[in-house]
């Protein structure tokens, strides 16, 4: 069997994700006697334009990050969008809710009339993409399984339960019974409830699982005392790019 | 109070899942079955003929398999072929998860997993001396054509046949060739119909209870079999009540999401009934008053 | 008649305790974790006693587990593994509620196809009970669905009497490892006394929470199909599906294929799946049959009350309280029944 090409790309994003794939270690090995890594930046410095699946890393937020990307989708058969940024829209979006000229102020100080800035948004708002891996960063794991699947002929499989049902699974405490928000009940789960696990809340990195009951979330987020504004801004950390 | 205290326990009285004579075969494990036979009908299906390499299928009509590609996953298929086919058996499958699609890159010779079958089928021998009335909406005419092609094999133990078969246009009709042979035989009843006629199209035009509508049934002696998809239940048992043909004289195959296919995962389930145990077919009485089944 | 008699021993606890440590058994037994209770792996037995609720996640982790692999498998040759589970264990504090729920869960993996990978691991786990003498906390209802007593499926049953345990046995196996343990000695006439005394206190600490009584549970379900209240939780009902995983009688699983990285070998695995997720009933043409979270509450509360009440005419919620203790949105089966029987 022809091994497929595979690129990784980077748009406004922090490259955890990528680093994620390094992170691979031994089992990186494996992977290259099943995908022929054409460009991957943080590892490598050849580069080759040909290629059959790009995994975009990042989000869209400046003008010229759009043609760079249309091309990289004419080239690609297959775009994966990997994290948050590139999936959701994620932390960038932050910027969003304020004047650009503002933040770009608050980034650039002075210098900020060098620098062109457009409202920051995840790449299927841009081109068409055929799968997406969550998660700030992405998961090895799911990484991995996105590529199996995808050479075996097997239709990923995109996790669409809440984090709940995973940190359930690992006997946590309620964070909420610990006094404490957190965003499980609504975000999409695969991520094994890591954060909460290690003892922090969800910030809801995976964006929003289908069919969630915001009314709800929002109601028992004001009960364990956060008021609504509170509440909104721990949805915006990370979904603050709503469609 | 001591009765409480000092309840009597027969020791013996384990539970049946205890006992160490229950059969022991793993219930998951499929069969190896090897396809012997492929037949493109549209861009979307295929038929497989399928031999089990260590065993003959027994089956009836209406039943299903779990047919399994090891790394890919299992899917519920209905069979299509006659139970009198001996050593080989039928599918039909439409191109649309990750099982049925890697099953339409499989050729002559490669092999796949089987379990089953299961479910019930149509209760074929309590129709014998009566009017068969098979009512097929799309994909349902491959469950119906295992029961129809058993009646037309042993034509004399049943009285009227009629096939009544619809779909969205003429290029998904399926079983084409056997729809010529069935149209011929003279001594039963068939007629389709489609939504989008192409130019060359002659028969009848639009939905499926038009032909029910237009057919000659003795309702005193006729029972209904009737597949397809969700929508198309509805309608079909309206217009066979108006012919006169009683709710307990209809018999439905329907389709669940399913992974066990035994009884046990719990995603087939409609109401208290389980499709993949109860059913799929269903005589509409059944379950007319379940909120979840139509 | 030879198998039909009553054994009750006392033991001492800490040396009964000890014994089983030294057996040829894996010991899982309640443990602290974060103010809550977990069955884990030990190494030596601390059970809580009175201060127990129950554990974050029931003993069915131990006797159907998430991820369970069902084979192994080489593709493209069509070969299978088999799996040997070779682990022989003890579940030591199991409370009657749970053991209720595995006798129920008996029934259902034995029932018509006889669940061979259940059946293997239920022989292969010796159940250790500890009854209880008052109600762990609020949100426990066993006594109202009828399952605060436990009549079978246990191998020892224990009375927690402070330095000693008070042991009944329930089956052959139970009674061997009673026979191999010797620092035991029969009843007297006084300890039976003790243990009348803490069963007396026993009465009236358990309340029927329910405004009817269990046996209609079936019924009024079956007349509720189309109440209102299925749509006003379905409002609150967060739709996280905690309730189904943390429910020591939600057995229902999804089966999926899994490949190594060379993609040849793979696995094939059971995984616990829940009614109360959207996608539990989706089939391949898109069709969601229980498409709203009033259709997948009124569905698991049915299943509970009704559907399997109905089959094997026991409450099939054992009252032990995990879905209503963790529920954000505070949907309580005690709630739901009252709020049905106005």
């Amino acid at each position: 069997m022809k091994r497929p090409r595979v690129a990784f790309f980077d748009f406004t994003c922090c490259e955890g994700c990528q680093l994620e794939v390094s992170n691979l270690e031994d089992r990186l090995i494996d992977l290259t006697k099943l995908v022929d890594i054409v460009m991957f930046r943080e590892v490598m410095s050849e580069k080759d334009d040909t290629y059959d699946i790009a995994f975009v890393e990042g989000g869209i937020s400046r003008e010229t990050d759009i043609p760079r990307l249309e091309g990289i989708r004419k080239r690609a058969e297959i775009l994966v969008a990997i994290g948050s940024c590139a999936a959701i829209g994620g932390i960038n979006c932050i910027k969003n809710f304020k004047d650009l000229e503002e933040v770009k102020k608050i980034v650039y100080g002075r210098d900020a009339r060098y620098f062109d800035t457009i409202l920051a948004q995840p790449i299927d708002a841009v081109v068409k993409v055929e799968h997406y891996l969550y998660g700030c960063p992405m998961i090895k794991e799911e990484f991995l399984d996105l590529i199996t699947s995808l050479i075996s002929g097997k239709r990923p499989v995109v996790p669409n339960y809440p984090v709940c049902i995973e940190c359930k699974l690992q006997e946590n405490l309620c964070m909420f019974h610990k006094g404490v928000y957190c965003l499980g009940p609504i975000t999409r789960g695969g991520c094994k409830a890591i954060c909460i696990t290690y003892g922090n809340s969800c910030e809801g990195c995976r964006g929003l699982v289908d069919d969630v009951n915001i009314n709800s979330q929002t109601d028992i987020m004001k009960e364990h005392g956060l008021s609504l504004d509170d509440a909104l801004s721990k949805f915006k950390l990370y979904g603050g790019y709503l469609r | 109070m001591s009765e409480r205290l000092f309840q009597t326990i027969d020791l013996d009285m384990r539970p049946e899942i205890m006992k160490d004579n229950n059969n022991s075969s793993n219930i998951f494990r499929p069969q190896v079955g090897e396809i012997i036979k492929v037949d493109r009908f549209t861009n979307l299906e295929k038929r497989f003929t399928i031999r089990l390499k260590r065993d003959s299928l027994r089956f009836s009509p209406g039943q299903f398999i779990m047919v399994s590609i090891l790394g890919i996953g299992e899917a519920p298929i209905s069979l299509s072929s006659s139970p009198t086919d001996k050593g080989e058996f039928e599918i039909c499958v439409r191109k649309m998860g990750s099982v049925t699609s890697y099953l339409h890159n499989l050729e002559v010779g490669d092999t796949l997993g089987i379990r089953g079958p299961y479910g019930n089928g149509f209760p074929v021998e309590e129709v014998y001396g009566k009017d068969l009335l098979f009512v097929a909406g799309g994909l349902g005419i491959i469950p119906l054509r295992s029961f129809i092609k058993y009646s037309l094999e042993n034509r004399d133990r049943f009285n009227d046949i009629l096939i009544l078969y619809g779909a969205k246009n003429p290029g998904e009709l399926l079983f084409v060739d056997e729809l010529k042979e069935w149209g011929n035989r003279g001594d039963i009843g068939l007629k389709l119909t489609v939504d989008r006629p192409d130019e060359r199209w002659r028969g009848h035009i639009g939905v499926i209870t038009r032909l029910i509508y237009s057919a000659e049934i003795n309702p005193d002696n006729t029972y209904a079999f009737i597949v397809g998809p969700p929508v198309m239940f509805k309608y079909v048992i309206m217009e066979l009540n108006a012919e006169g043909i009683t709710d307990d004289k209809m018999y439905l195959s329907l389709e669940r999401h399913m992974k066990c296919g035994i009884g046990k995962c719990g995603h087939c389930q409609i109401n208290n009934r389980y499709v993949c145990m109860d059913g799929p077919v269903f005589r509409y009485s059944q379950i007319k008053n379940l909120s979840e089944a139509l | 008649m030879k198998n039909q008699k009553t054994i009750i021993y006392i033991a001492n606890r800490d040396e009964f305790h000890s014994y089983l440590l030294s057996q040829p058994y894996n010991i899982y037994a309640v443990t602290e974790k974060e103010g809550r209770y977990v069955f884990a792996d030990v190494n030596e037995i601390n059970d809580p006693g009175d201060k127990y609720t129950p554990t974050l996640l029931p003993p069915k982790k131990y006797l159907y587990p998430d991820e369970w692999i069902l084979f192994r498998f080489k593709r493209g040759r069509e070969e299978i593994f088999e799996i040997e589970d070779k682990e022989k264990r003890i579940l030591f504090g199991v409370r009657p509620c749970d053991i209720n729920a595995i006798n129920l869960m008996d029934k259902i993996f034995s029932d018509g196809y006889n669940d061979n990978y259940y059946a293997k691991r239920r022989k292969d786990t010796i159940l250790i009970g500890i009854d209880c003498f008052s109600p762990c906390d609020d949100h426990s209802f066993c006594y109202s669905v009828g399952h605060l007593d436990v009549k079978e499926g246990y191998d020892l049953l224990l009375k927690d009497i402070g330095t000693a345990y008070f042991v009944s046995i329930g089956s052959k196996r139970g009674r061997r490892l009673m026979t191999k343990f010797t620092k035991v000695r029969e009843t007297t006439p006084h300890d039976i006394e003790q243990i009348r005394e803490i069963e007396k206190k026993k009465e009236g600490m358990f309340i029927n929470k329910f405004k009817t009584k269990v046996d209609n549970l079936p019924l009024l379900f079956r007349s509720s199909i189309s109440s209102p209240i299925w749509e006003e939780l379905g409002e609150r009902d967060l739709g996280c599906g905690a309730c189904n995983i943390d429910c020591p009688t939600c057995y229902c699983f999804d089966i999926q294929d899994k490949l190594e990285l060379n993609i040849e070998d793979g696995r094939r695995v059971r995984d616990w799946d829940g009614c109360m997720l959207r996608d539990f009933t989706l089939v391949g043409s898109g069709e969601i049959f229980r498409a709203s979270k009033a259709d997948r509450l009124r569905h698991r509360f049915n299943r509970k009350f009704h559907y399997l009440m109905n089959v094997y005419k026991k409450s099939h919620c054992v009252g032990c309280g995990r879905c209503a203790r963790d529920c954000l949105a505070r949907i309580s089966p005690v709630e739901v029944v009252n709020s049905l029987m106005v």
